[in-house]
């Protein structure tokens, strides 16, 4: 009894397994037999804008992809449905384009101008596709004028503080060989454009002037004659120097002397080796000013100095600032009295 | 005219005080600073530091202060024994400076050992110009360039402030913090009345 259940139920099976294959065969024979017939579909399209106009560069980029409504047997709308698709070159400035602005930096053309263009792109790997419809109809192009300019290389360097040995210091700025390169981009970038920064160096414990090679930063619709610099960061070693300066008195009017105490003050800074001949104490103008308030003997004066060359650093000036006594100027208002 | 002695330990601001005080039209005697131009000038005193010290003493004819002051810096006897040269000569030239100001209010002898040489005796009235040791130190570091030892070892020829301050009349204070002008003024206006 059981024994014939068991040989009931495997052929059940069988004659099951039997059917499902046939109607697998039957399926996909109506598949193969539907994808020969023509059909209408859209595709989505990765477009890439070749031929602008002369001079000009896009300040805004319209759409990156099209959707073109094709024409085509089933095989080739499936295949193009899932391969990986090209960027589809579209040849702007062989449109015709319709300015929206006086200056033509906006213009739109419509893109249903493109499908014989677009359709002989296609059919370099499709034969037997036609483009319908392309979407959007009107594709709107942002033009900057293309401009050129020589712009100075900027030298970045990580950590700038900290990249020197013990007594060694950096010998002025770091630069560039060339110190600038050629740029190229849209005018409104180009004209506010100060500098093209290196990537930034990162260097440490440095004894030495070091020359490397650098790669500049790309920035965004800039071209650049060159892509690399040799970037110099002069390096040297650094002694401590001191002055004793008289103080300069400044804004005193000529009915009253100033006097401060101490009158000499101390600047003390840091210079490299090599550039320790052109300091001398005339680089430093240590000043202060006559106090335009408060004539009181309680306060002091803050000591001044004007801008100092850039190869010294660290400037140190002691007394920070000064007590001072205001006397009247005898001798000139005897002077004023007898011009009376 | 009233003598006034002005002292303070090695770098107290005592020059810049006195700086003040000739601002106000006070004369004052560098003691200190006679004291080495008396050496470099006077014959009677130049031998005896020649007999004292020798040769060396003096490189030519410039006084060799370097040689001195290791010597006398180290030894408290030797000291003594150049104060006793250069003091007397020293006074002499200030009697003489009186003499030359004498129609001023009055007038200003600076020294740095003003009570260790007894010329503070010879003053109407005495000011010291008072600060922190550390202050002093790091002033006197800045100021000459040495260490911090040397500075000490200069100190150990003065009289600590301690033992001065009830010895003076007036004390200014120059601490960095304190205005040293109105402490001036304020003494200055005191001297004139009294």
């Amino acid at each position: 009894m059981g024994n014939n259940l068991i040989s009931i139920i495997k052929q059940i099976r069988q004659q099951y397994l039997v059917f499902l294959f046939f109607v697998a065969l039957s399926a996909i024979v109506w598949f193969i037999q539907a994808l020969r017939d023509t059909y209408v579909a859209d595709i989505k399209y990765p477009v890439k804008y070749i031929n602008l106009p002369p001079n000009r560069i896009l300040s805004h980029e319209p759409t990156t992809k099209l959707i073109l409504r094709v024409r085509s047997d089933g095989f080739t709308l499936l295949i193009n449905k899932i391969k990986i698709k090209r960027p589809l070159p579209y040849n702007v400035n062989s449109f015709r384009l319709y300015s929206l602005a006086t200056d033509s930096t906006s213009v739109y053309t419509l893109t249903r101008y493109a499908n014989d263009k677009l359709t002989s792109e296609l059919d370099k790997t499709n034969s037997k596709i036609e483009i319908i419809k392309i979407s959007p109809d009107t594709l709107f192009f942002n033009f900057s004028k293309v401009k050129r300019k020589k712009v100075k290389v900027n030298v970045q360097i990580t950590n700038p503080e900290n990249i020197c040995a013990d007594q060694y210091m950096l010998n002025g700025p770091a630069y560039s060989i060339p110190d600038s390169v050629i740029v190229t981009g849209p005018f409104s970038i180009i004209d506010t454009l100060t500098g093209i920064p290196t990537e930034p160096l990162l260097l440490s414990n440095l004894s030495d002037t070091i020359f490397k090679k650098t790669r500049l930063v790309k920035l965004n619709k800039l071209d650049y004659n060159l892509q690399k610099v040799k970037a110099v960061v002069p390096v040297d070693e650094f002694t401590e120097m001191e002055f004793d300066i008289p103080l300069s008195h400044k804004d005193v009017p000529d009915s009253f002397i100033l006097k401060t105490f101490p009158n000499i003050v101390r600047i003390t800074h840091l210079v490299t080796l090599s550039n320790m001949e052109k300091v001398s104490a005339e680089e430093f103008h240590p000043f202060v000013v006559f106090p335009t308030e408060d004539f009181s003997v309680s306060s002091r004066l803050r000591v001044q100095f004007d801008s100092v060359p850039d190869f010294i650093h660290a400037v140190n000036i002691s007394p920070r600032s000064v007590e001072f006594l205001i006397k009247i100027n005898d001798e000139e208002n005897r002077n004023n009295r007898g011009n009376r | 005219m009233k003598k006034i002695g002005i002292t303070g330990g090695i770098g107290s601001g005592k020059s810049l005080v006195c700086q003040i005080y000739a601002t106000l039209g006070i004369p004052v005697y560098h003691a200190d600073l006679r004291a080495r131009h008396i050496i470099a000038k006077d014959p009677r005193v130049r031998n005896l530091i020649i007999k004292e010290f020798g040769k060396s003493a003096f490189a030519g004819a410039k006084y060799n202060s370097r040689f001195i002051a290791d010597i006398v810096f180290n030894s408290p006897v030797k000291l003594n024994k150049l104060n006793q040269i250069v003091h007397p000569a020293v006074f002499k030239d200030f009697q003489y400076f009186s003499e030359q100001f004498s129609k001023a209010p009055y007038l200003l002898h600076e020294a740095a050992i003003l009570f260790e040489s007894n010329s503070d005796k010879m003053m109407d009235y005495n000011i010291l110009v008072d600060a922190p040791v550390e202050i002093r130190i790091k002033r006197t570091m800045l100021r000459d360039n040495i260490t911090k030892e040397d500075v000490k070892k200069r100190m150990k020829n003065q009289w600590p402030a301690d033992k001065i301050r009830p010895l003076a009349d007036f004390i200014i204070i120059n601490d960095d913090n304190e205005l040293l002008l109105p402490q001036v003024l304020d003494i200055h206006k005191k001297i004139l009345e009294l």
